[in-house]
């Protein structure tokens, strides 16, 4: 049974969204409606969720910023705002306006190396997202993802 | 014509116009140069036709500094380095010869405009076959020659254009042979440089051979051309009548040697299309007559902002990455190499899968994208204590060895690195790839991963003779027929190859010597 305190209306936005989040184990199902709405955004444009995560452990292994779920997905939906995006936006919108950020990150020089690779600062948070999203999964499953469609 | 030193008898006296010490890519230039003219040339050459242990082993010398090999990045016989040199050609930039305020003892006597009448002679000597270095739509091919858009003004394509590589030896052996006016002795070693008794004119080479016959060449004018190290030592040892050797007066010579420090893996590419990557980028071209490669450099208002050296990158595919890992067939792998791949090949899927999450288009398939690897080489900043000296041991001519200090600065290594972050900063925003910093910053840097085989710096070319051994026509301070010839006089060394400079230095040079041979009167020295 959900949570209690949990509305009627919002148990019943979380168990649509559980369809698309299937991966996405319980700290989301403790999220705001709007907050879920957020991050099944940027789950959309994951292009392979489990690698990305992998990326993400790596960068908090490293010592990169230890963050939650609300906070990192609020922080990347702020700079994504700041491009004109709604948490209305269609998956190939959220992705326009992740490609805008990611280069305007590394336009302005604030790269995050994992592992040495030259990463922009919003994509890596996008990757902690997947990773903290991803946990109590499997990490080492990362590679073999099937391609995810277009969006 | 050709003459074996080794059958000149003991204590013949050859009188000539011109000298030329070295018969490697400088001095068969200057020599052809002079062919069918009115000038007689000697061009004096230590070697024969071919390799020869005993003549190489006088290359062998001693190491101080960074390691490096003496012997192995020359080669001592008619041709000189030319006889295995990779043929990389492209001229140095505007921007090389300026001074540079966050260079220190940057700035060339000579401009850029200067040396240009003479770089399309230069890449006919070494036949390159087209001059187009810089300009994409210059290239006519049924597909254009576009280059990738990378993000920002910090880098942009530019192109070499190889040599066969033209083997000086055998390409201009017969044009040496045909020339009435001009000799040419093999295997026969210029010992000393003797001037006159005030040390400011060369008064006659002492020669002598390894079979022990020796003799004398007196010419009116010199041209040193015995490769970027053995100018400096060859000062240093003519020593008889100045101590601290020729045009040494400042305590120049030596000083200042410089390397293109060449980085095997400085950064790695994931790209998440190998076609995106014209193949003009990737190995030898070939467009029209020429061979062409597309490079990477830094463009000159991002190395004036940031205050940084040149480097140039060229990169070549490597493999795929596919989404899921398939280990190679080698059964003989230990387990814990196989852990490693498989978490290299995770790594890249994860790195591959965030770019495609961001910048680029997800998947349509299983392939994720190629791993591309990246060579370069880069510019040092001239440095008084790296040098050559004289060392205390002999060859078996009597002579003292060389002894190479080669240092490189902390702030080189930092100047690369910072690169190298440019690098991908381009290429994370164009967004199809993204780079992996290999090369990391240090505050020391003491070991070379490679280097050029490019000798430059140690007689360098300065207006004020306490700054430098030769003047802008790289005549020698302080004495008026001494000329050298070669790379040893670049005051900085630009990022890319120095041959196709030096050769067009050595035209130069041969102009202005024809000049001066033109204005003398019969008999008076130059
Ligand atoms: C492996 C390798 C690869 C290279 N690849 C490239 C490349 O791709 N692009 C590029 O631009 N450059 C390249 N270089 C460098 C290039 O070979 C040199 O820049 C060029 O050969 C220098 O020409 P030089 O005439 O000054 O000297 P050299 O070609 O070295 O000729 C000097 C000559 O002087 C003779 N000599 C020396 N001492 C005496 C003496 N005491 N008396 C008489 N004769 C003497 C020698 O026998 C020799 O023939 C490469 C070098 C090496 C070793």
């Amino acid at each position: 049974m959900a949570d209690a305190t949990l509305s009627r209306r919002n148990v019943l936005i979380l168990a649509g969204a559980a369809v698309a989040v299937s991966a996405i184990p319980l700290a989301v199902s403790m999220s705001e409606p709007e907050q879920l709405g957020l991050e099944n955004s940027l789950t959309g444009i994951m292009a392979g969720p489990k690698a990305i995560a992998l990326i993400g452990h790596r960068w908090m292994d490293q010592g990169g910023e230890q963050s939650n779920v609300a906070a990192l997905s609020r922080r990347i939906a702020k700079k994504l705002r700041d491009q004109g995006w709604t948490p209305k936006a269609t998956t190939g919108e959220t992705r326009t306006a992740m490609a805008k950020i990611t280069r305007a990150d590394f336009a302005n020089d604030d790269m995050v190396l994992v592992d040495n690779w030259a990463l922009s600062r919003s994509c890596v948070e996008l990757c902690a997202l997947a990773a903290l999203m991803n946990e109590g999964g499997p990490k080492s499953e990362a590679a073999g993802e099937a391609a995810r469609p277009h969006g | 014509m050709f003459v074996d030193g080794r059958q000149v008898p003991e204590g013949t006296i050859i009188e000539t116009d011109l000298a030329i010490i070295g018969g490697g890519a400088a001095g068969i230039t200057i020599a052809r140069e002079f062919a069918g003219t009115g000038v007689r040339v000697a061009l004096i050459e230590s070697g024969g036709f071919d390799f020869d242990a005993d003549t190489q082993a006088l290359y062998e010398g001693e190491i101080g500094g960074v390691d490096y090999t003496l012997d192995g990045s020359r080669l001592r016989y008619f041709g000189g380095s030319t006889n295995h040199w990779g043929g990389w050609c492209r001229p140095l930039e505007k921007e090389d010869f300026e001074k540079r305020d966050w260079v220190p003892h940057s700035g060339w006597p000579i401009t850029r405009d200067d040396l240009d009448p003479y770089y399309p002679r230069a890449a006919e000597i070494c036949q390159l076959h087209s001059t187009n270095f810089d300009d994409p739509e210059g290239w006519k091919t049924d597909k254009p020659v576009e280059p990738l858009p990378l993000a920002g003004d910090e880098v942009m394509t530019r192109f070499f254009i190889y040599s066969p590589p033209t083997r000086f030896g055998e390409v201009y052996r017969p044009d040496i042979k045909k020339a009435e006016n001009v000799t040419c002795y093999l295997n026969s070693n210029v010992l000393e440089i003797v001037p006159t008794e005030n040390a400011a004119e060369v008064d006659h080479l002492r020669v002598a051979t390894l079979q022990g016959n020796g003799f004398t060449v007196k010419p009116k004018t010199v041209v040193l051309a015995t490769g970027g190290i053995e100018n400096a030592r060859m000062l240093l040892l003519s020593n008889s009548v100045a101590t601290a050797g020729l045009g040494n007066q400042n305590d120049m010579v030596g000083r200042y040697f410089m390397e293109h420090p060449h980085i095997p893996y400085p950064a790695d590419i994931l790209i998440t299309d190998e076609k995106l990557v014209p193949a003009f980028y990737r190995t030898y071209t070939p467009v029209e007559k020429a061979v062409m490669r597309g490079c990477f450099m830094f463009t000159p208002e991002y190395l004036a902002r940031t205050g940084r050296l040149g480097t140039v990158m060229t990169f070549y595919p490597r493999e795929e990455v596919k989404a899921a890992y398939t280990p190679p067939k080698d059964g003989d792998a230990t387990p814990e190499k196989k852990a490693e791949r498989e978490a290299a090949h995770k790594l890249d899927a994860g790195i591959l899968q965030a770019v495609r999450s961001s910048t680029a288009l997800p998947a349509k398939n299983d392939a994720l994208g190629w791993r591309f690897g990246i060579g370069c080489a880069s510019e040092q900043q001239p440095n008084p204590d790296s040098r050559i000296t004289l060392s205390e041991e002999k060859d078996a001519l009597g002579l003292n060895r060389t002894k190479l200090t080669w240092r490189l600065k902390g702030t080189d290594a930092t100047s690369l690195h910072q690169n190298v972050r440019a690098l991908a900063r381009a290429w994370g925003g164009w967004g199809e790839g993204r780079i992996r910093i290999m090369f990391q910053d240090r505050e020391e840097w003491t070991e070379a991963e490679g280097w050029g085989n490019h000798h430059m710096g140690s007689t360098r070319m300065a207006a004020d003779a306490k700054q430098g051994v030769c003047d802008a026509d790289c005549r020698v301070h302080g004495m008026s027929n001494l000329y050298i010839a070669g790379s040893s006089v670049y005051p900085t060394t630009g990022t890319v190859n120095p041959t196709l400079t030096l050769v067009a230095l050595a035209v130069r040079m041969a102009d202005h010597l024809k000049t001066r041979f033109a204005n003398t009167q019969p008999g008076e020295t130059l």
